[in-house]
């Protein structure tokens, strides 16, 4: 690949990356993340956010025949543009500057920047022509629809996952409430997957058993970003399962939108 | 697949090398070389005579290994020996190794037997 062909890639990686993940960038219960949050727990989450952007370009971002040092450079690349994004744009909105400590210029930028680099990668891939996606389209397996799911979920509620409205939706939400959640997050990802001709659906194939099994795949994935996101983002710690549970399942809804219609438009 | 990689992807590679080792490498040194974990605000101020009103700048710096959320501190002005006004400013957040600035003014005139103290400090771990 030539120069301005790399250089073209990175316009629609960082295109994608402030696309996907603006309105984090103005949140500011991510920016209190990025110094509140133990240096633990930021370390786990680039550990987390590099596991699924390796996972991510090998199951979309790149062609099947790419080696995993391919796919490790990709990734790499991905994060060199997410943190150059991140930093120059909270330079920009005035949310770190030099005369911070530098624990607290690093932690927003390691949050952000982690969120971008997804958002990196599936700009990277998907905002080109038409015809650079055809390759990454051939057979899905179920790791790979874990994968793009996960990814999904992850880009679409992890803009709403720092905010305290899910504590207080999931404070007052009885058990009648939560169950009616997970009946609509399910539907709505039915809906999308099976039932409205969903970009990137196509036709399919399998009865409906292997239907439940994508549904229910697709909603665990949903769960587990959910609770993934809130213990990140500092809301489990100091509270009963009960609640804990409650606020994954309030996530749950976005998340399962992102597993199901985020899946087929980054996949 | 054309597996070459040319300049500038080679150059963004070893860039986002570099960034993940200093993450890494800083967060690491992070998690191993911090002992004190609780947030130690320490409060220090300055009567500003050019500003308008009986006005205190207040500098608050947390130098604690935690971040201090919610800081409520008093302050009480003392005139003649007596307490004759109260104050209080309420941050939300204080990083560590963080500086925070405010301002306090007073509804009574400076006079030379003016003394300003900190009173109790309360804040959350976030």
């Amino acid at each position: 690949m030539g120069i301005s062909e790399t250089a073209k890639e990175y316009g629609r990686g960082i295109v994608g990356g402030l696309l996907f993940s603006l309105p984090l960038l103005y949140t500011m219960e991510v920016w209190w993340t990025g110094f509140t949050a133990s240096p633990e727990k930021l370390l786990a989450f680039v550990g987390f956010t590099f596991l699924l952007l390796l996972g991510y370009n090998k199951h979309s971002g790149m062609r099947k025949d790419a080696t995993l040092k391919d796919i490790l450079h990709e990734s790499i690349e991905d994060i060199a543009l997410a943190f150059t994004v991140a930093f120059l744009f909270l330079l920009l909105i005035n949310k770190i500057n030099f005369n911070m400590p530098l624990r607290e210029i690093a932690g927003k930028v390691i949050v952000e920047s982690m969120i971008v680099a997804i958002g990196v990668s599936v700009g990277t891939a998907q905002l080109g022509q038409e015809k650079k996606r055809e390759a990454s389209k051939e057979g899905e397996g179920i790791l790979q629809m874990i994968v793009l799911s996960l990814c999904g979920a992850a880009l679409i509620s992890s803009s709403v996952a720092p905010t305290e409205e899910i504590l207080k939706i999931a404070m007052v939400s009885g058990p009648a409430h939560l169950m009616v959640m997970i009946l609509i997050s399910i539907g709505l990802s039915a809906l999308i997957l099976f039932f409205s001709d969903f970009k990137g659906t196509g036709s399919f194939e399998g009865g409906s058993f292997k239907m439940i099994v994508h549904l229910i795949i697709s909603y665990m994935c949903a769960l587990a970003i959910s609770l993934v996101l809130l213990w990140f983002f500092g809301r489990v710690s100091g509270h009963g399962w009960s609640l804990i549970i409650a606020q994954t399942i309030v996530l749950a809804i976005p998340a399962s939108l992102g597993a199901s219609a985020g899946r087929m438009l980054i996949g | 697949m054309n597996n070459q990689k040319n300049y500038l992807e080679r150059t963004t590679f070893f860039v986002g090398l570099l960034i993940l080792a200093i993450l890494i490498g800083y967060l690491s040194i992070e998690i191993l070389g911090e002992t004190k974990k609780v947030p130690a605000l320490e409060v220090q101020f300055v009567h500003q005579p050019a500003l308008p009103g009986n006005t205190y700048k207040i500098d608050i710096k947390n130098n604690g290994g935690e971040t201090a959320k919610e800081a409520l501190i008093f302050f009480h002005l003392y005139q003649n020996g007596r307490v004759v006004e109260s104050a209080q400013l309420k941050i939300g957040y204080v990083p560590v190794h963080s500086e925070v600035s405010g301002w306090i003014s007073f509804s009574r005139d400076a006079v030379p037997t003016d003394s300003l103290a900190v009173g109790p400090i309360s804040f959350l771990k976030p």
